[in-house]
């Protein structure tokens, strides 16, 4: 066999799509040599019917589309769209943890008659017709009406009902909640325990078991409240960080005994002022 | 490596490459596709890849396989489509193409008989070398040695030397 026959033999070899990579760079190297192998070359594509190559220029032209930078705005928005993801991701793993135990508002009604019920967090709560009461987390409520609170207390986490205008904190207590009929007053009765009274922001009152206090909501004042027969006080409502009790055993000058069934609890106040008598008293 | 020097690089491997690729999947848009990804490939492998030492290997590597994924993927019916426009010419339309074929079909019946048959279905066909011999039951050998004698006739033939 001669040297231009395995040549031929190798061309063939080439063209019929037989060579690996290695192959066809040693053929593509023999052709490179010099111009007359070259045309040789490509005298056996046209004889072997191989397709024409394609267009250089075109083929370039999309090669440069795909390898060209992008505009820099352009290469941000996928990173702007991650940041974003992550951010409300974030966002939401946070609310998660920040709220573990966030049930959907549960709302207790009484219907015409007074019902009990037992709340999940072990308190109880006898509601007068017509009230509702709305669980709307742990520990919080709404409620309005009226009803006798037993509260199962937690030193770390205190029930807070909230009132319209009004949030009774409990410190451990089972105390009741009466609001008139015309929805202007509300009297809360501490039986056992302690209660933190919040009307606004300045105003508060904490109530001790056998006080009781009155809030009238047009007038929005809170005030400790003692049986007319006897003897009452107005007192206004004062810094959360002023106690009461202090103040009022200060200027004080009348005894009196409380009306709840509790004995030994004593407190000192003024004679009463005339227009706390406007209110009626509920309870 | 910027996108000027990569096109210069380009331009001077294109036309090997796409020859390459050419012998491999037969078919000039598939070949063209497949040359564009090799060199987007190489691209993106510039941090990598040496251009300058092994830059050319590494296109007729990546040519090599992606050919081949191309070829399996191929169905039988775009097969057998592209058998009938390679012979047939009907698609290429123009004159000189139809009058190369007919030139061409004349002097495949020239060849010796085994030889035409080996050449057919190569070209034709598309067969590999090992199809070839195991359908014929010759050596692949043979089949090397029919289509070197087919390209020395056919030259002669097509392009005789005065």
């Amino acid at each position: 066999m001669t040297a231009a026959e395995e040549q031929d033999i190798r061309i063939a070899r080439f063209l019929a799509g037989e060579a690996g990579p290695e192959e066809a760079m040693q053929l593509a190297d023999w052709a490179a040599e010099n111009a007359e192998r070259g045309a040789e070359l490509e005298e056996a594509k046209r004889v072997f019917a191989l397709d024409l190559a394609p267009d250089p220029a075109r083929t370039w032209q999309q090669i440069e589309r795909a390898i060209k930078p992008r505009p820099l705005r352009r290469m941000l928005w996928p990173f702007a769209a991650a940041a974003v993801i992550l951010l409300v991701l974030c966002f939401g793993w946070w609310l998660n943890q920040s709220r573990p135990v966030q049930p959907s508002p549960v709302v207790y009604t009484s219907g015409p008659a007074s019902k009990k019920i037992d709340l999940p967090d072990g308190s109880t709560a006898q509601l007068m017709a017509g009230s509702r009461l709305t669980l709307i987390g742990q520990g919080r409520y709404r409620f309005s009406g009226s009803a006798e609170f037993t509260i199962r207390h937690q030193a770390k986490d205190p029930v807070r009902i909230d009132m319209e205008q009004l949030s009774i904190k409990d410190l451990g207590t089972r105390f009741s909640v009466n609001t008139s009929a015309d929805q202007d007053t509300i009297c809360i009765a501490v039986q056992e325990g302690k209660v933190l009274l919040n009307a606004s922001q300045r105003a508060s009152l904490i109530l001790k078991a056998g006080e009781k206090a009155l809030y009238t909501r047009s007038a929005r004042r809170l005030e400790r409240y003692a049986p007319p027969t006897v003897a009452s006080k107005q007192i206004q409502a004062v810094p959360i960080k002023a106690t009461p009790a202090k103040r009022s055993r200060k200027d004080s000058d009348t005894i009196i005994k409380p009306i709840a069934p509790v004995p030994a609890k004593t407190t000192i106040i003024k004679p009463v002022k005339p227009d706390t008598n406007r209110i009626k008293p509920i309870h | 490596m910027d996108v000027r020097a990569f096109e210069s690089f380009f331009h001077r491997y294109h036309h090997e490459v796409a020859t390459y690729a050419l012998t491999l999947v037969k078919d000039s848009e598939e070949g063209a596709d497949v040359v564009q990804q090799a060199f987007v490939k190489l691209w993106q492998q510039r941090q990598q890849v040496d251009l300058v030492k092994v830059g050319r290997a590494y296109l007729y590597k990546t040519v090599y396989h992606l050919s081949l994924d191309v070829i399996k993927h191929r169905d039988v019916r775009q097969r057998y489509a592209m058998a009938i426009a390679s012979t047939g010419g009907e698609e290429q339309g123009d004159d000189i193409m139809e009058e190369r074929l007919e030139k061409m079909h004349v002097a495949v019946q020239q060849l010796p008989e085994q030889c035409r048959r080996v050449f057919l279905l190569s070209r034709v066909d598309h067969k590999k070398y090992r199809e070839i011999a195991s359908e014929l039951q010759i050596a692949e050998k043979t089949v090397e040695n029919h289509m070197g004698n087919a390209l020395k006739i056919l030259r002669k033939i097509l392009n005789p030397k005065p």
